[in-house]
């Protein structure tokens, strides 16, 4: 018993250690460290959108917003300009924990690493795109301090003016494209947009600051040409090669278009009459390829902001079965989602001409952006061919006439909305900023807009209670927080 | 005195057998004065009663009787029963027989030695009233003890909080110790605003027939020595032992139990299916109304629904009736146990299960427990406890948000549609080929709710091994002891979401294992004594050791190949995951209690932790207590009719640890990558921190335990005042952030309260007991501090996205926020043109969490009949209902009714200050509801107080002489009755108790299994 004693002092010494703490308290299946090439692929995917923003942003809402689909169904609250918290909010909540997240962690890492620098410049040109889309949704949005949680411990970041942000971004792009070393290696494995061609990636921050630039000519024209001006002389994309955009896969998740889902669950969508009629009219071979309807049937748009009642006391019809649906295969999981074509690149560059910023061939540009944009949709399927003939026969039969500004941008700027279908987003902050298409707003009774077609997302609900004084702030510089209120390039 | 003697030696001589007599006397002390509240027992039965404030007793009793008269403070007396039924006794006063508690670490202390307040309950309410969920069963019993009855299923999961939210973020609810031994009560997964299954947690394991007392610790000073994770209080649990006998005595319990599902819903029942006003005119029109009931008034008329089926339209009868089941549950449990000088032990098995109200969802339970003590070689003791246990569980409901939750779907049904068409013609909810969920409406995230119940799967079984050895070795004034115990568990889980399923149409499904240990490892060196002058000692010294290790691993796999074939390997996408959560805390601690004579007590406590998930430089901290006692009415000559009365005082201070791995960003890799590259992510959605240091809170506690009339009447008081500071927070933060949440440093909350307990018993008769007890508590909470510059965090949000779960800066924590209506200055809502209310403030609307609490029991006696109740209260809460939001979106909830016929105009102002007169029309009213929920919060938060009859018990113990020649001990039946009446309420269409699962946002509902009401029959026997 006497020796047992003895034992009780080396007790008390084993349990007032911490030796191993350090060991335990250490995640094993985490890496302390990581590439940031790792943390730049995933950016790439998050920025295409997941199936829960792709759902609440782009379809439900902006889609119809945009008029490119209808339906009669509830749940597509943007169809009636009704207000969804959450599908209105989860564009924002999703995007500064994903893509912003991992884009801002991705630069800190590369940001000092000499053998990075084409990396590094290439995630500055890749974080514009990921912010353009969040400030054209939401205007007044954090960006110099976003996605800093970590790095710097800002916790409640403050909102920037969109104004701040956009002239930012341009001379980001700027010189992020000029950081560019064409002859320096790239490591091309984790870039799945243009695989490591480096020019590739300045030509399209290059066509970025194009479409940045035209954004503002309602708000500062003045500042619109002169990046415009830039964007054309530093050289914009040439071909439909240059377009980005990014490949999917089948799988779950990250990796997956994250239209894809929305489809594969609601048969709801039907492509809207606004779009039927002007693809009609102009006797557009796209209408076959966006649109899918049975064999005995003709292409038919849906009305936008009806519901059954009212479709039934318009047309008899009971069901939405024969308007046109979404053709599926241009939202498979493994559809591609397009960044910024060529197309887009072209037609921009015709209005510039138009206006006279940029001195070249406007018709020229502005073929060259319709016929890329019926070019481009073979990337989402093989047999989306319209060949040579189809596409000039179209062109001919839509004559372009650059000699009336105001004709020629409603072309312009009408070949873009249908160019952007499936690119919900852009499509709605071009048609802001141009005001082509002219579309006609439903008034669904008790709507939110008052019968306007919603200009902006609301900020989310839960920024009031986790970073109100900031917000308050752009509140209070923005106008008041509503579907209608206007963003700052958006007069 | 020898008069009385030889009395009684005379009347044992003179004893015969016969059938009854009433016997009757006086109880006196030595020195001549009656005593009141003397316990009279008589032996070998479950009868007995007390004496009355003269002193006196009568009772009837077998002519063979013994009787055993028994006070504290007095030596016991056995005597049989004399022929003359006359029977006076003198009880001598003698060594103290002290009450004893069951304090920290196993030590066991005087009654009055104890300077901080507790709590016992034995164990025959809870194997009464056998709630299921042992922490259920505490409900009402305890002043300061809050209990909520969440409604998420059989072996669901438990809150409880004692004295008040303590930290603003981490885990509140206290340590559960069984025999000494801190077991593993992990909360296992919970659902949020998202949806998801309520896993259950470590409470479900304990068979209440185990259970011999629970004693609970609610102050700091209680628990200085179990360190930080005692900090919200302990609930310790005494199991049943072997007890010394000749034979070997056997208990067998039988319980049966019927559940009903509490339809609290008071929808409207006037307008049926559809939209506008107008009925479905169409299949497709009826599918895309779904849940919507803006249809027309129910008139009878033919109206075709979603099934094609023309069905009379009007409200079908007793929804809920025909959805939910009655639920049923039987416990049985046997008991062998025997005992002698040198060793004792206990064998008990216990088998439950449980059928729910959710159809198809079960639950089942099997214990074995064997406990062994005794002494091995001269002072040297040995307990031994061994306990496993098998749980297995089927279907555990999904709740809060729509997907796969049967009761979101089942809440909104359309008046005028029939369940049977949901079930379909299959009776599950799906299609005619049996391979795809009918689904009832456009909305595809709604879940038919019978295919929610009979495809959804979320089945886990659980094994439990809970050991301990316990060595003890005294030696005159010195003592040794040591104990080793570990709690360990693995659960198996599978959830599936079929193949078919309208929102996820491929079907998925998830295989994981969770392991969990915990091992404590402890030993004291101590040395007690008292000394003849009256100074008493019991110091001590020792160590601990706690190490955990949680382990979840997992694959699951979506869109399966073969139909019907559940396996991972059978789906086309698949991922795994591996996470494994380790701590460790080294503690040493060493105490004195010191006593003078028996009125003067004093005691004090350090202990100091090392906590693995602290930075290594900061990781330790070491923390005192010191309380002190005074029985008074062992000095002072009090009032005649005051018996007892101690005064107290103790001051205790106690630190806390985070979770695992707060301190480093990690980064992981997701899924299989894309196009053969890997992808990284950061691992963290709360962003880490290097600088913590462990949090601190300090307790004052003050307490006055009176009794008078002898035992008649009891009232314990006790006020404290805790501060929490240095607190740990995870708050919400921006997600502009990059992350959810971020870990600050400096929270700081102050709990100050009251709590008190009054019991009376004003009737101790022979054939009449009567007790009636009330206890009730009242905690102000105030959260002080939340860091630097920060006012407000969010802690929680509902699905609605319009009312969140804040701490807020000079407010009670878990406030509810969200927009109210605008108002001008005289309070007039404000309309815009439109004639919708308009969007106020970002404001405070009302109190997650109840602050006044209590219970009202109240038990009677007659012979062996008893019966008994309890009320309990809660008040000072306010709650946002979600079901209710909906139930506007989805025109089911009576206020809806207001403008359906002829359109409404708002009561209030336009901005310019006129009256409004914007109207909505008849057919419009569903935007202006739905308007309601997207938009104002403040609409749907309600006060939350209620009353409820928690319990009635009726128990009657069989009489004795039914089985006089058989080896029955005793039988006991009773009927119980649980959750019979929720007899205030002023919230609509659910129980105010409602919330989703156990964590810290409490005041947020939606959509839960509905409260039961139990109806039970218990048999006990005694061999």
């Amino acid at each position: 018993m006497k020796k047992l004693i003895l034992l009780i002092p080396l007790l008390f010494l084993y349990f007032s250690c911490d030796k191993d703490f350090e060991e335990i308290n250490t995640n094993p299946n985490a890496a302390t460290d990581i590439a940031p090439e790792l943390l730049f692929s995933t950016s790439l995917l998050q920025a295409s959108g997941n199936s829960n923003q792709s759902e609440g942003a782009d379809l439900l809402n902006v889609s119809c917003y945009v008029q490119h689909i209808a339906t009669t169904a509830f749940n597509w609250q943007g169809d009636k300009y009704l207000f969804s918290p959450f599908n209105n909010d989860v564009l924002f909540s999703d995007a500064f924990r994903n893509e912003v997240k991992s884009i801002v962690a991705m630069l800190d890492k590369a940001k000092d690493d000499p053998d990075k620098t084409n990396l590094y410049a290439i995630g500055r040109i890749w974080k514009v795109y990921i912010f353009h889309r969040l400030t054209d949704m939401y205007g007044d949005i954090p960006y110099t301090e976003a996605g800093r949680g970590y790095l710097d411990g800002i916790l409640d970041p403050v909102y920037d003016k969109q104004e701040d942000i956009y002239k930012h971004m341009l001379s980001e792009l700027e010189d992020a494209t000029k950081a560019i070393d064409v002859n320096k290696p790239f490591n091309w494995e984790p870039d799945f947009v243009y695989y490591g061609d480096v020019e590739k990636w300045q030509r399209f921050g290059h066509s970025l600051m194009l479409r940045l630039a035209m954004r503002m000519v309602k708000v500062d024209a003045a500042l619109a040409e002169s990046w415009a001006k830039k964007a054309f002389d530093l050289g914009l994309m040439t071909s439909t090669d240059d377009s980005a955009f990014i490949g999917h896969a089948w799988e779950d998740g990250v990796a997956q278009n994250g239209l894809a889902k929305t489809f594969e669950t609601d048969d709801n969508a039907r492509l809207s009459k606004a779009f039927v009629d002007y693809l009609k009219e102009t006797n557009d071979p796209r209408l076959y390829i966006f649109g899918s309807i049975a064999d005995t049937l003709e292409h038919k748009g849906m009305p936008n902001g009806w519901d059954d009642g009212m479709l039934f006391d318009s047309t008899g019809l009971t069901d939405m079965e024969t308007f046109s649906r979404v053709n599926i295969d241009m939202v498979q999981r493994w559809s591609p989602t397009l960044f910024l074509g060529y197309a887009e690149s072209e037609l921009l560059l015709a209005e510039a001409i138009v206006r006279n910023w940029v001195s070249g061939d406007a018709t020229e540009h502005y073929e060259n952006g319709v016929r890329a944009a019926m070019q481009q949709l073979v990337i989402f399927n093989e047999w989306f061919i319209i060949d040579d003939s189809a596409i000039d026969n179209y062109l001919t039969n839509n004559p372009f006439n650059p000699a009336d500004d105001e004709a020629a941008f409603e072309m312009i700027n009408s070949q873009y909305w249908v160019a952007t279908f499936l690119n919900e987003l852009e499509s709605f902050a071009n048609w802001r900023r141009s005001g082509y298409p002219v579309l006609t707003p439903s008034n669904y009774p008790g709507n939110d807009t008052g019968g306007l077609i919603p200009r902006r997302f609301r900020y989310p609900q839960e920024e009031y209670s986790v970073n109100i004084e900031n917000l308050n702030e752009a509140v209070s510089r923005q106008g008041a927080d509503l579907l209608t209120t206007r963003v700052w390039w958006d007069l | 005195m020898s008069k009385y003697i030889s009395t009684i030696l005379l009347l044992l001589m003179c004893t015969y057998a016969s059938a009854q007599i009433q016997v009757e006397g006086t109880v006196k002390s030595q020195s001549g004065e009656p005593l009141p509240g003397v316990n009279i027992v008589v032996i070998g039965t479950n009868s007995g009663m007390f004496t009355d404030i003269d002193g006196s007793y009568s009772m009837l009793v077998s002519k063979d009787a013994s009787l055993r008269f028994s006070m504290v403070g007095y030596e016991p007396i056995v005597s049989t029963v004399p022929s003359d039924g006359t029977l006076h006794v003198v009880l001598k006063e003698g060594v103290k027989l002290k009450q004893v508690v069951v304090t920290a670490l196993g030590i066991v202390r005087d009654k009055d030695a104890i300077a901080y307040a507790h709590e016992e309950v034995e164990s025959k309410p809870l194997t009464l009233a056998r709630e299921i969920n042992l922490g259920d069963a505490l409900a009402g019993l305890a002043p300061g003890v809050n209990v909520s009855d969440i409604g998420t299923g059989p072996a669901g999961s438990s809150r409880i909080i004692i004295r008040g939210n303590h930290s603003i973020s981490g885990n509140n609810q206290p340590l559960f110790v069984v025999d000494g031994i801190p077991i593993d009560n992990t909360t296992l997964g919970s659902s949020n605003q998202w949806g998801g299954y309520d896993w259950g947690d470590g409470l479900s394991s304990l068979n209440p027939d185990d259970i011999e007392k629970i004693t609970i610790l609610k102050g700091n000073a209680a628990a200085a020595l179990y360190g930080s994770r005692a900090s919200n209080g302990v609930i310790l649990v005494t199991t049943k032992r072997g007890t010394k006998g000749d034979k070997i005595g056997v208990e067998l319990n039988s319980n049966f139990t019927i559940d009903q599902a509490l339809n609290t819903f008071d929808f409207q029942r006037e307008y049926g299916q559809g939209f506008g006003g107008w009925a479905p005119g169409t299949q497709d029109d009826a599918h895309g109304s779904g849940h919507f009931s803006y249809g027309g008034k129910l008139d009878g008329s033919s109206v075709i629904q979603f099934d094609g089926v023309e069905r009379p339209y009007e409200a079908v009868d007793n929804h809920s009736r025909n959805f939910y089941e009655d639920g049923h549950s039987f416990n049985n449990s046997i008991a062998l146990t025997s005992g002698n000088e040198q060793f004792n032990w206990r064998l008990g098995f216990s088998d439950a299960r449980v059928n729910y109200i959710v159809p198809n969802t079960n639950w089942k339970r099997k214990t074995f427990t064997l406990s062994t003590g005794g002494e091995i070689i001269n002072n040297l003791t040995a307990e031994v406890t061994t306990r496993y246990i098998l749980e297995d569980s089927e279907n555990r409901p999904r709740l809060s948000d729509s997907p796969g939750n049967p009761n979101y779907s089942f809440a909104l049904i359309p008046a005028n549609v029939p369940l049977e068409a949901w079930a379909g013609p299959n009776g599950d909810g799906s299609t005619e080929d049996g391979l795809n969920e009918q689904r009832m409406a456009s909305n595809k995230w709604i879940t038919n709710p019978y295919w929610a119940t009979s495809r959804f799967k979320a089945n886990d079984d659980k094994n439990r091994v809970i050991g301990s050895v316990k060595l003890r070795y005294e030696l005159d004034w010195v003592y040794l002891q040591g104990r080793i115990g570990t709690d360990h568990y693995d659960s198996r889980r599978f959830t599936l979401t079929p193949e078919g399923t309208a929102f996820n149409p491929g079907g998925s499904l998830i295989e994981e294992n969770l392991v969990a240990t915990e091992t404590n490892m402890d030993f004291i060196l101590g040395s007690t004594h008292d000394f003849s002058s009256g100074f008493g000692y019991d110091v001590f010294t020792g160590a601990n050791y706690m190490d955990s290790r949680f382990e979840s691993s997992g694959l699951g796999g979506f869109d399966f190949h073969v139909p019907g074939l559940l396996t991972v390997q059978n789906t086309i996408g698949q991922f795994n995951w591996d996470f494994l959560w380790r701590r460790r805390v080294n503690s040493l601690f060493g105490g004195a209690n010191l006593h003078w004579k028996n009125w003067m007590y004093l005691n004090l406590t350090g202990r100091n932790d090392w906590f693995s998930t602290l930075p290594t430089d900061a990781n330790n901290l070491f923390y005192p207590s010191v309380g002190a006692s005074f029985v008074f009415s062992e000095l002072v000559e009090l009032p005649e009719f005051m018996s007892y009365g101690k005064l107290y005082t103790s001051w205790a201070k106690v630190s806390g640890d985070v979770n695992p791995y707060s301190l480093d960003l990690t980064y992981n890799l997701i899924g299989q990558g894309f196009q053969g590259q890997p992808l990284g992510e950061i691992t963290n959605n709360t962003i880490p921190d290097r600088n913590l240091k462990p949090s601190t809170s300090r307790e004052i506690e003050l307490g006055l335990d009176l009794k008078f009339f002898g035992k008649r009447i009891g009232l314990a008081v006790a006020v404290y005042n805790r501060q929490t500071e240095n607190d740990i927070i995870e708050s919400a933060v921006s997600h502009t952030t990059g992350y959810d949440a971020a870990l600050i440093k400096q929270g700081a909350m102050d709990n100050k309260g009251i709590e008190g307990a009054i019991s009376v018993s004003p009737i101790q008769k022979k054939d009449w007991d009567w007790t009636f007890a009330f206890n009730a508590s009242k905690n102000w909470n105030e959260v002080v501090d939340l860091g630097p510059g920060i006012e407000s965090i969010q802690i929680a949000e509902s699905r609605t996205s319009t009312a969140f779960i804040h701490h807020e800066v000079g407010q009670p924590a878990s406030i509810i926020k969200g927009f109210a209506f605008k108002r001008d200055d005289a309070g007039n809502i404000v309309f815009g043109e439109d004639g919708l209310p308009m969007q106020g403030e970002y404001e405070i609307l009302g109190n997650g969490v109840h602050d006044f609490i209590g219970g009202i029991h109240n038990s009677v006696r007659w012979k062996s009949l008893s019966l008994g109740f309890l009320i309990d209260f809660k008040t000072g809460g306010d709650i946002y209902s979600a079901t209710n939001a909906f139930a506007y979106t989805y025109g089911k909830h009576k206020e809806t009714l207001n403008g359906r016929e002829n359109g409404l105009i708002g009561e209030g102002v336009t901005e310019t200050g006129q009256t409004n007169t914007a109207k909505i029309e008849p057919g419009d009213v569903l935007s202006y509801y739905n308007h309601l929920r997207s938009n104002i919060a403040e609409e749907f938060v309600y006060d939350a107080d209620f009353i409820k009859l928690r319990q009635v018990v009726i128990s009657y113990d069989l009489p004795a002489a039914w089985f006089e020649s058989s080896s029955i001990g005793g039988i006991t039946v009773s009927a119980v009755g649980r959750n019979l009446a929720l007899l205030y309420s002023k919230v609509p269409n659910v129980d105010p108790e409602s919330t989703y699962n156990n964590e810290n946002g409490q005041g947020l509902e939606m959509f839960g299994v509905p409260q039961t009401r139990s109806f039970g029959f218990n048999l006990n026997v005694k061999l």
